[in-house]
């Protein structure tokens, strides 16, 4: 890491910081904050909350300075601070009732794709389809992590056989016994397809984009239906959430965006992609409840890499 | 499984905090992966990594010498997603549903 300070403007900032110098601390751990955030974004998975750990990290720098020893390493004493403020905070996180990523009942215009193959461990890889997920969940014991490792990550025999701590021929032995569960368990016939009430409320909803109709699609709203978008807040109320679509999410024209429907996380969905000059690009996933003919919620994954797993194009 | 990139064929032990990030850093979507199948639920998977990331950093002095720090890792989630499985399956009342098989 570069900082700017010399070694002797680093120990007089050091020593005006200790003696109570706001400034001067302020100095002397700018240059380390981005290293400081992308080692908490490590340890943590989280873009978010690595920045409010990282000044976090600061804070309990700045209170703690006094101990420092200045023959020690600045930096490595930082980085020991973030490493401690992100165990702290992993501990105490509650868990959050968080949105779970949209996961394709079936990729669309997949259906004659094979669920599982063996043979084509990868395919599967950026897919994790449910249908495969729930299949796994009646594997006993090491079964599940011996195929797991194998099929789908990919590992070699002796690899697994190290990490579980057994032999090859144990993993080769489980694996087998694995897949002919796993295919067992997996649905013969395609998964889940829509509802006929299911489809005609979506075509309506789809109809409404293409029209750019706000006031069709208001009426596909329950009165009190919400939109949920985190970390954004949610829009509440079938008028705002229309509204909110069409000039914050479609930028002025439900045209804009052009839907395909589908099924996600057990639930009616729409997949949107932006019409561009260049043609059409990824733009999210919005999954649906629907209730007594109306939409109630629509849970909003505005990500393009979410698309891809849906099997739409994906135009580079 | 790659090869030897910073950290993930050191031993655990000889991790300093920059070493674990950055070996975190490498794993964490496979490892995302592996509990998310392992568990079957993502909300359930997300909580095992947390206790995977403690519990690593923990046990890092207690790490057999001739592990690599990535094997050490998927040992800890290996375990720790059978201690989430043998926890759902008791406060379910099901049993032996993870029990069944030994290789």
């Amino acid at each position: 890491m570069s900082t700017p300070e010399s070694n002797s403007g680093q120990s007089a900032l050091l020593a005006a910081a200790q003696a109570g110098d706001e400034r001067a601390f302020r100095r002397l751990v700018e240059p380390y904050r981005r290293a400081l955030e992308v080692h908490c974004y490590r340890m943590l998975g989280s873009a978010q909350d690595a920045e409010d750990l990282a000044q976090e990290t600061l804070l309990r720098a700045w209170r703690a300075l006094d101990r420092f020893e200045p023959r020690a390493q600045f930096q490595t004493w930082l980085y020991r601070i973030a490493t401690n403020a992100c165990l702290d905070e992993l501990g105490r996180r509650p868990r959050r009732p968080e949105l779970i990523d949209p996961f394709p009942d079936q990729p669309v215009g997949a259906a004659e794709a094979p669920v599982y193959d063996p043979a084509a461990r990868y395919a599967i890889r950026e897919g994790m389809e449910l249908a495969l997920v729930r299949a796994i969940q009646h594997l006993p014991g090491r079964q599940r992590p011996v195929l797991i490792f194998r099929d789908v990550l990919g590992w070699s025999a002796p690899e697994v056989a190290e990490v579980l701590d057994t032999t090859v021929a144990a993993v080769n032995s489980a694996l087998q016994r694995a897949r002919a569960t796993v295919e067992e368990h997996l649905p013969s016939s395609p998964p889940a397809t829509l509802e006929p009430d299911e489809r005609r409320l979506l075509d309506r909803y789809i109809d409404a984009f293409e029209r750019d109709d706000v006031d069709g699609l208001v009426a596909l709203l329950r009165e009190d239906a919400m939109l949920r978008m985190p970390p954004q807040p949610s829009v509440i109320g079938a008028v705002a959430v229309a509204r909110f679509l069409r000039e914050t999410a479609a930028r002025g024209d439900l045209s804009h965006i052009r839907l395909t429907p589908t099924r996600a996380n057990g639930r009616p969905a729409v997949v949107a992609q932006r019409r561009t000059p260049d043609g059409l690009a990824p733009h999210g996933v919005l999954v649906l409840e629907i209730s007594d003919g109306a939409v109630v919620t629509i849970d909003a994954f505005i990500d393009p890499s979410h698309v891809a797993r849906f099997g739409l194009p994906d135009p580079a | 499984m790659t090869g030897s990139s910073d950290g993930a064929q050191r031993n655990p032990c000889d991790l300093d905090e920059r070493a674990f990030g950055a070996l975190l850093d490498q794993s964490r979507c496979e490892l995302e992966q592996f509990c998310v199948l392992m568990l079957g639920d993502p909300l359930g998977a997300e909580q095992t990594m947390r206790d995977v990331v403690l519990t690593a950093w923990r046990e890092r002095p207690l790490a057999p010498a001739s592990s690599s720090a990535r094997m050490w890792l998927y040992r800890i989630a290996v375990r720790l997603c059978f201690e989430a499985l043998g926890q759902r399956a008791m406060s379910s009342g099901a049993q032996d549903r993870w029990t069944g098989e030994n290789p």
